[in-house]
């Protein structure tokens, strides 16, 4: 199979009323339209490839404990912090071992959903 | 005490009852820019035609000193009256007592008007203007709920159900709107969302207005739960009462007929709407409003999922759901929110016996990792159930491109569709010319003298031999190539012929559509 591309391009046009009408172009496999975009296909996430050291907060919530510090040496799967969200307290596990570089979190801070909070080498 | 002293007696108790929380309440409603929900029901049915039920309903209520309070109708009117004649039953939460919220009587009130309309057979609207569950009443209220949206399901494709959220609907509260066909919308009145702007402040910390976070526009251009947007509550009332015109009043009926009228043609002149080049883009409801009786197409949810269109339009006077891809937005393509929105159209317009017309130009499902990833594969799969489960008659006009898996989920011939016409500029192919051309004669492509000149005559030859509607009307996958000028006529002729129509499915108990 053929790789789907697309991108989209600045164009602008007039439309038949007279009124300024905003056309882009998007690409699908291979053939330009022209055409005008949605404000949510504008913002859609663009992808971004996951770094597993990067451990971001899997649900919003308040921390109650950080357990490593920075500098320390972790294993997969030993316990990052504890954080209450929906009337729990909840454990977060490091998905990779290593260095801890960096903790971006203290306790009682609020954290939302997708937060970077370590950075593990 | 005489006949005479007892009924007026009766007047005096009404008129109490009828003034709700009283002047006061009534003042702050107005002053929030809304209608009581007397004056809403009186709006919106036909003049006289209401008549209320379970005025004298009180709560039982007794902890927290609620045993000392009155609470007239316990928040909630009900009643039946008729909308351009059709029947309907009708609930409206009542602001101005104890915020409209829900207690166990409140609910049962609506419960009974549900379980009248059920009986009866007739449309359901229900008004929500409501601070939510009433607190006080603890797991009544919560039962309340339960209650309703259990019927809200029952009735669902036996009646039609529209909500009109026209104040707050808060927490457990929006699911009996989102269980329902249709929900109305009025800027700045209506709000919906499961937590509030207080509690997301609380565990987020994010500062968020109950207009952005579930307003009207929220609603009706993001998130796709409401179907109309108005700017008023006149404005939306009168979109009610169209809404009720076009749609049968159970799913044993069909809509009323109307008297059939002509499209404008000199507005709308079909030959000319669409470009001859595929890549350029034109509004695909003017060729629905070149066809429909009166060039009137009523539109659903138009501010969202804009690269679909639905809605309504007669055709000879008779009630028509037509689909099509919006070139003019996204090139039309089909993507996890237009699936979702014709689906579901689709299988409203099945249930309740309503033809489908489907109008096709799109160049096929919208690449990229973030539909992927947004589950493109299972929202997609919805338009394939859809068509493919609807037993009305299904007719597909093909405009013009009708590429990869975009053409079989469009109503094609091989999800059963009954009549497949293609215009003469229709393209349609496993994919477009460009993206077919670079893969079947790539390594012509790759060892020419001349690459481009290569590939761009390898397009040209593929335009010619394959981006016709005569391939597939050699298979008989299309039924008969047609003028634009013809298509309002086979319509008319596809919808007589098909009156009838019988298609037996298997039996079960249902269906398990990928939602």
């Amino acid at each position: 199979m053929v790789q789907k591309n697309m991108n989209t391009q600045k164009q602008e046009d007039h439309d038949n009323g007279g009124g300024k009408k905003k056309y882009r172009s998007l690409t699908i496999d291979g053939t330009r339209y022209r055409t005008q975009l949605t404000e949510k296909f504008k913002q859609r996430d663009k992808w971004d490839n996951p770094h597993k050291g990067k451990v971001h907060s899997e649900f919003p919530g308040t921390v109650v404990k950080v357990d490593v510090e920075e500098g320390e040496e972790i294993e997969k799967g030993d316990r990052l912090y504890i954080y209450e969200a929906m009337k729990m307290k909840n454990r977060a596990y490091s998905p990779v071992g290593g260095m801890v570089k960096e903790v971006r979190i203290k306790e009682a801070d609020i954290i939302r959903k997708g937060d970077l909070l370590f950075v593990i080498e | 005490m005489s006949l005479k002293r007892k009924i007026l007696e009766l007047q005096k108790k009404r008129e109490k009852v009828l003034k709700g929380g009283g002047d006061k309440a009534i003042e702050k409603q107005v002053a929030m820019g809304k209608m009581t929900a007397r004056e809403r029901i009186v709006t919106l049915l036909d003049e006289n035609s209401f008549h209320e039920y379970d005025l004298f309903v009180e709560h039982e209520a007794r902890d927290f000193d609620m045993d000392k309070k009155v609470l007239h109708g316990d928040g909630v009117i009900i009643g039946t009256g008729t909308i351009y004649g059709a029947p309907i039953c009708v609930f409206a939460q009542d602001f101005t007592v104890a915020g409209g919220s829900l207690g166990l009587m409140h609910a049962r009130k609506i419960g009974k008007i549900m379980d009248h309309a059920m009986k009866m057979r007739v449309p359901l609207i229900g008004i929500n203007d409501s601070g939510g569950a009433r607190i006080q009443e603890g797991v009544n209220s919560l039962a309340g709920y339960g209650e309703i949206f259990y019927r809200n399901t029952v009735a669902s494709g036996v009646i039609p159900q529209i909500s009109v959220i026209l104040g707050p609907c808060a927490g457990g509260a929006v699911y009996s709107p989102a269980l329902t066909d249709f929900v109305f919308v009025v800027d700045q009145i209506s709000k919906m969302f499961i937590t509030g702007p207080g509690v997301i402040k609380t565990v987020l910390g994010e500062e968020i207005s109950m207009e952005e976070l579930g307003g009207a526009k929220v609603h009706s251009e993001q998130t796709g739960n409401a179907h109309f947007y108005a700017e008023s509550e006149l404005e939306c009332f009168n979109q009610i009462k169209k809404l009720v015109s076009f749609i049968p009043w159970n799913n044993g009926q069909r809509a009323q007929r109307m008297q059939p009228e002509e499209p404008d043609s000199e507005k709308y002149p079909i030959s000319e709407i669409v470009p001859g080049n595929p890549k350029e883009p034109y509004d695909i409801r003017d060729v629905i409003r070149a066809v429909t009786d009166g060039s009137d197409f009523f539109e659903i949810q138009e501010r969202w999922a804009k690269n679909a269109v639905i809605g309504f339009g007669r055709i000879n006077g008779e009630t028509v759901g037509f689909v099509g891809n919006q070139p003019l937005i996204l090139a039309g393509v089909l993507d996890v929110d237009s699936s979702d929105k014709a689906a579901r159209f689709i299988r409203f317009c099945n249930a309740f016996n309503i033809p489908l017309v489907t109008f096709v130009d799109l160049p096929g499902y919208l690449p990229g990792v973030d539909q992927e990833h947004a589950g493109v594969i299972r929202h997609g799969a919805k338009i394939l159930y859809a068509y493919s489960e609807a037993t009305v008659p299904k007719i597909t006009f093909i405009i013009r491109k009708a590429y990869g898996g975009g053409y079989i989920a469009m109503n094609s011939r091989h999800l059963n569709a009954d009549f497949v016409f293609a215009w003469p500029g229709a393209e349609i192919a496993v994919m477009g010319p460009e993206g077919a051309a670079n893969i079947i004669f790539r390594k012509e492509i790759q060892n020419a003298d001349d690459p481009d000149k290569m590939r761009k005559q390898k397009i040209k030859e593929y335009k010619q031999k394959f981006a016709n509607p005569y391939v597939a009307a050699a298979k008989g996958y299309v039924d008969s190539v047609i003028e634009p000028e013809e298509t309002r006529k086979l319509l008319l002729h596809a919808l007589e012929v098909s009156k009838n129509k019988v298609d037996k499915r298997p039996s079960k108990k249902h269906g398990i559509p990928p939602f």
